[in-house]
């Protein structure tokens, strides 16, 4: 009884949604039959079909309305006519160039994303912000955490600050090439990484060919482990400056290449020991080994463990670096001076711990700041363009028909 | 001449043959725009404005019916004046003035004086109505009921489904049913509507 009720309430509410289309006969057949089931059921749907008939009936017989005057169109609206079709050439122009100036905004608005996230990183960036800084906070930290006299591996990324661009992405990008070409160095001669570790080179360290080159190319995963135990004088960089240089270079696959390379120097103290220091005669070549060279006993003390994962810890997190060198660097030790106040007449910039400076050349790409200003100019530029284009589109398709 | 030809020298940017085409359907856009606006002013201005885009825009045409393709843009043309009007909300002079002299109904000579009263009454209480139901109903009741367009030419028209078509013209004819019968006393004798 209930359920019939309820059938026969919503057969009544479709039945006067459908009363207009039956008149007009635009129901289909089936909906029609039913439409005309209910009307012999209900009293008031007949009585509301009945009313609908009259409004129609009523509505079509409505009288006509005379247009007050004539609306035919003067000659010269030919004219109109060729306007308007020359309005719709620019208007098709103007839609191109709309669709153009959104591709290419979305591209830079992506790339600037990607770039700003750290997920793409440029030649000039990768050696910027994100690792640069952690790297110097990383062995900063160490510094603080050795003891006094341990491997001199935090004056080597200040040191090396070349004076063409004050910021610490340049820091970085000149570290990384150092270690590449020793360690390429190193595979060249063949030499077994533990007797590499064991026994220096006494071969002089020649600039390779690899050193000229760009500094994205150079600090590949693989190479950091070897650049780590690298021996000698460079134990120190080896730990703090390769490692760390290509953990943060590389951010998430050197980081393990580092921590790879790092426990393995950790692991030979007794070869790290037995390893002669550079002849005096060597170190004491340039300006830059002014500075006392690390000793001996330096060398011998492995860096304590926590301050190396503490360094990767750091080296892993994306940190801004709009900060120079300076404020992140402890005060400069007497090497560091040497290093600022006397770079080397090409701009090059030798590292303390070779037995021959190694040429580094200054990175090709634009500097970070100025591909900032372009990459932001640029994104404001067509931003501005295609506000412009969609306000004449949003006149122009008034006008359209 | 037929339309056909008619229109491909319109195309051409022959003014006069589509002024001959002006002629043919001035009355049919006129209506539709004075049943839509409800005001006699703005109905000639929206229909000046549709005759106007559609020979500009008339080597755009790609055949079908032209009587679609113009109610078409008469309709945009009155919509915007709706909108207009929405925004900027006027009084009509000719509300505040009865011209009794001119009621902008077709003039039959042998209509009596009596009967002409009574269309007139009827002509204004059937645009009352219609000024009562919203903008989508009431174009949907005017091309349907008024200019006699079927299901398919409105949905073509104003660019919207069968179903949507249905479904506001159902609205709508209710609509104007329940005020047309709060408003009984006021058609005329012959015109009345009866509950059986």
């Amino acid at each position: 009884m209930i359920f019939q009720r309820w059938r026969s309430q919503r057969d009544h509410t479709w039945a006067e949604e459908n009363l207009s289309a039956y008149l007009d006969d635009e129901l289909p057949l089936d909906h029609k039959a039913r439409l005309e089931r209910h009307l012999a059921e209900c009293a008031e749907c007949r009585q509301s079909l009945h009313t609908l008939k009259q409004t129609v009936a009523l509505l079509r017989r409505a009288p006509i309305v005379q247009p007050p005057v004539s609306f035919v169109l003067p000659p010269s609206a030919q004219r109109r006519q060729a306007r308007y079709r020359q309005w719709q050439m620019a208007f098709g122009a103007l839609r191109a160039a709309a669709v153009a100036a959104s591709v290419i905004l979305a591209v830079l608005l992506s790339a600037d994303v990607l770039l700003t996230s750290g997920i793409v990183s440029l030649p000039g960036k990768s050696a910027e912000g994100v690792s640069a800084p952690a790297v110097l906070e990383a062995q900063y930290a160490g510094q603080e955490s050795a003891p006094t006299g341990a491997v001199p591996k935090p004056t080597l990324a200040p040191s090396i600050t070349p004076r063409f661009t004050p910021a610490p992405a340049v820091a970085m990008a000149v570290i990384e090439p150092t270690a590449t070409p020793i360690s390429a160095d190193a595979a060249s001669q063949t030499t077994p990484l533990r007797a590499a570790v064991g026994v220096p080179s006494p071969t002089p360290l020649a600039p390779t060919p690899e050193a000229a080159q760009p500094v994205f190319t150079e600090a590949a995963p693989p190479q950091a482990p070897v650049a780590a135990a690298f021996p000698s004088t460079r134990g120190g960089l080896g730990a703090g400056g390769a490692g760390g240089a290509g953990g943060g270079a590389e951010s998430g696959g050197s980081g393990a290449a580092s921590a790879e390379g790092l426990p393995a120097l950790a692991q030979e103290p007794a070869e790290l020991k037995a390893t002669p220091p550079f002849e005096p005669s060597t170190l004491q070549r340039g300006p830059l080994f002014a500075a006392p060279s690390p000793t001996p006993e330096t060398l011998a003390e492995p860096t304590p463990a926590p301050t190396l994962g503490q360094a990767l810890v750091m080296t892993s997190l994306p940190t801004p670096s709009p900060e120079p060198t300076e404020s992140l660097a402890p005060s400069p030790t007497p090497m560091e001076k040497a290093l600022i106040a006397e770079p080397t007449p090409s701009g090059v910039i030798p590292l303390a711990g070779k037995e021959q400076p190694t040429e580094v050349t200054e990175p090709s790409s634009v500097p970070w700041t100025v591909w900032r200003i372009v990459r932001l100019s640029a994104v404001g530029l067509f931003g501005v363009i295609l506000i412009l284009l969609g306000g004449l589109l949003w006149v122009g398709q008034k006008r359209r028909w | 001449m037929d339309e056909h030809r008619l229109i491909e020298a319109a195309q051409r940017g022959d003014v006069h043959a589509y002024n001959r085409l002006v002629l043919a359907y001035q009355q049919n856009l006129y209506n539709v725009a004075y049943r839509i606006l409800g005001d006699a002013d703005r109905a000639m201005d929206a229909t000046q404005d549709a005759f106007l885009h559609a020979f500009e825009a008339l080597p755009n045409f790609r055949g079908g019916s032209f009587k679609a393709w113009i109610l078409r843009i008469v309709t945009n043309c009155a919509y915007d004046a709706l909108r207009h009007r929405q925004r900027r909300p006027t009084t009509p002079i000719d509300d505040l003035i009865e011209d009794d002299e001119h009621s902008g109904l077709l003039e039959d000579d042998r209509e009596t004086p009596e009967e002409h009263i009574e269309r007139s009454d009827l002509q204004a209480l059937i645009q009352k109505g219609l000024n009562t139901l919203p903008d989508d109903q009431r174009m949907v009741v005017v091309l349907c009921d008024i200019e006699g367009l079927d299901y398919a030419e409105i949905a073509q028209v104003l660019s919207l489904n069968l179903g949507t078509v249905k479904s506001r013209l159902s609205r709508g004819r209710a609509k104007l049913r329940d005020y047309l019968l709060a408003h009984r006393e006021l058609l005329p004798s012959g015109f009345r509507l009866y509950d059986e």
